[in-house]
């Protein structure tokens, strides 16, 4: 399937926003954690807003869209739904953190809540049993981790810029190794279950006027991701620069949080590179049950 | 009501008449084509056979009008829709190229047209079989390997041919949308 960059990066940029709407809503109950609410929620909003605007740059005629929600059950109406309810409770939150310079219990839970529901309404509408490849409770379950892993890694970057409290930071630091080293268990489940592809699940037919050139066999995902064409964007993208080089900063910055914030920012960025190499990953293995 | 486009297998030969057809009757982009013929094999006949024991068919393909269409489902605005007849269609006044039909066809039959930016498809001619006519395809078929009618209608020409076909009558893998073009093919294995 050709690669879809402006959806690409709208998911992982709705999983940065959500997975740190989702951390700070959580994280500010507890009192040495509430002074990273207003920067986590501005970096939460303007992530949505860019995940917004890129989903709106694969429309090809977005103009259209305004008035025709004709299918209110479709994934991308729910996923409209889901991103306007976020909004909407991020300004709630934001209102209510500036008026009474925190917010309550109740608004918290509701804003985690929504956090998670988005991601999973998300990661949702593109399990589709026409591709054998995206359709498996492995998809919501990597977009959920990933959201947890940005989230959880932005905490503790704001942690170390807003705070002068070594212990919790220290704690977020750890939670943020946590995160990361599931989301590499998903990782581990997805390069697992793509590998069992192999031999099932596609049929092929051929072009009559391409007789020479055989079909990719989209059932090979798992070898051309091990040690094919795909193994620099897999073992590169996805577990070095994705996972790998996160952790070792993480665990640089964990015995000195606010002196090793640039090792924290670091690992924010290369998680988010990790994301979209993980993605660009799920597209090239998107293909239809039918190829020809 | 469900029209549909019924398929002799062994009658097709390959001739593309159906694509150019197609291309004159309903004008898709260059590249695209919303019929085309697709070749199964050559397969071995038996398990270890080699040439010349080997067994292949043609096979036209296009949307398959599903009962319970995915692309339909998918539509944020309802441009994609299921018709009285049976049909699947796109109304492109409400497209906004999302392509999530493209994504959430088994079949592969959709595409962008880059020009007026909205999804096209085979519509089974609508503007023809509106008129009481059938598909271009199905009338420019040289081999007379291509039917068209009501596959609810037990009277019907395809209704008939489906019946006496039997198991020989195949449709392409089903994951839940129902695809409603039937291809049939004699002596030889299925293979889809």
């Amino acid at each position: 399937m050709e690669l879809q960059w402006p959806l690409v990066v709208f998911t992982t940029f709705i999983c940065l926003s959500a997975g740190t709407f989702g951390f700070i809503s959580v994280a500010s109950m507890k009192k040495e954690y509430a002074r990273i609410q207003l920067p986590g929620l501005i970096t939460a909003f303007a992530a949505l807003v860019i995940g917004g605007l890129a989903s709106v740059l694969h429309l090809q005629t977005p103009a259209r869209y305004f008035g025709q929600f004709g299918n209110i059950t479709s994934g991308i109406n729910q996923e409209l739904i889901a991103l306007g309810l976020v909004a909407i409770t991020m300004v709630v939150y934001f209102v209510r953190l500036r008026r009474k310079g925190d917010v309550g219990r109740a608004v918290k839970v509701v804003s985690a809540l929504l956090s998670v529901v988005l991601v999973l309404v998300m990661s949702h509408s593109y399990m589709m049993a026409s591709m054998p490849a995206w359709n498996t409770i492995l998809l919501p379950l990597y977009y959920l981790l990933d959201a947890a892993s940005l989230g959880a890694l932005v905490m503790a970057l704001l942690m170390a810029v807003c705070t002068e409290d070594d212990t919790a930071c220290s704690k977020a630091i750890v939670v943020a190794i946590a995160a990361v080293v599931l989301l590499a268990l998903a990782v581990v489940a997805f390069a697992v279950f793509f590998c069992s592809l192999a031999g099932a699940g596609y049929t092929q037919a051929m072009h009559v006027d391409l007789l020479t050139v055989p079909p990719v066999d989209p059932a090979s995902i798992g070898e051309r991701m091990l040690s094919g064409d795909l193994a620099m964007l897999f073992w590169g993208g996805v577990v070095a620069v994705g996972l790998v080089l996160p952790l070792a900063a993480l665990v640089v910055s964990r015995k000195a949080p606010r002196a090793s914030v640039g090792a924290t920012a670091t690992a924010v960025v290369l998680v988010l590179l990790g994301g979209l190499a993980f993605r660009a990953l799920l597209y090239c293995a998107g293909a239809s049950l039918l190829v020809y | 009501m469900q029209y549909a486009i019924v398929t002799e297998c062994n009658k097709c030969v390959c001739c593309y008449a159906c694509t150019v057809a197609c291309k004159v009757e309903n004008n898709p982009p260059l590249g695209n084509h919303w019929t085309k013929i697709l070749r199964v094999g050559p397969n071995p006949i038996n398990e270890g056979d080699t040439f010349p024991d080997v067994e292949m068919y043609y096979l036209p393909m296009k949307c398959q009008h599903c009962r319970t269409p995915e692309c339909v489902s998918v539509c944020p605005t309802g441009a994609s829709q299921k018709l009285e007849d049976g049909t699947v269609q796109i109304d492109k006044e409400k497209c906004i190229g999302c392509q999530f039909c493209v994504m959430a066809c088994p079949y592969d039959v959709r595409a962008l047209n880059k020009e007026t930016k909205v999804v096209e498809k085979c519509t089974m001619c609508e503007q023809l079989i509106a008129a009481g006519g059938q598909p271009e395809c199905v009338s420019a078929c040289t081999g007379g390997a291509l039917h068209f009618g009501d596959l609810d209608d037990a009277s019907s020409e395809v209704s008939k041919l489906v019946a006496e076909a039997g198991d020989r009558a195949h449709t392409l893998p089903d994951v839940g949308n129902g695809p409603t073009n039937i291809y049939i093919l004699d002596k030889q294995k299925w293979r889809l």
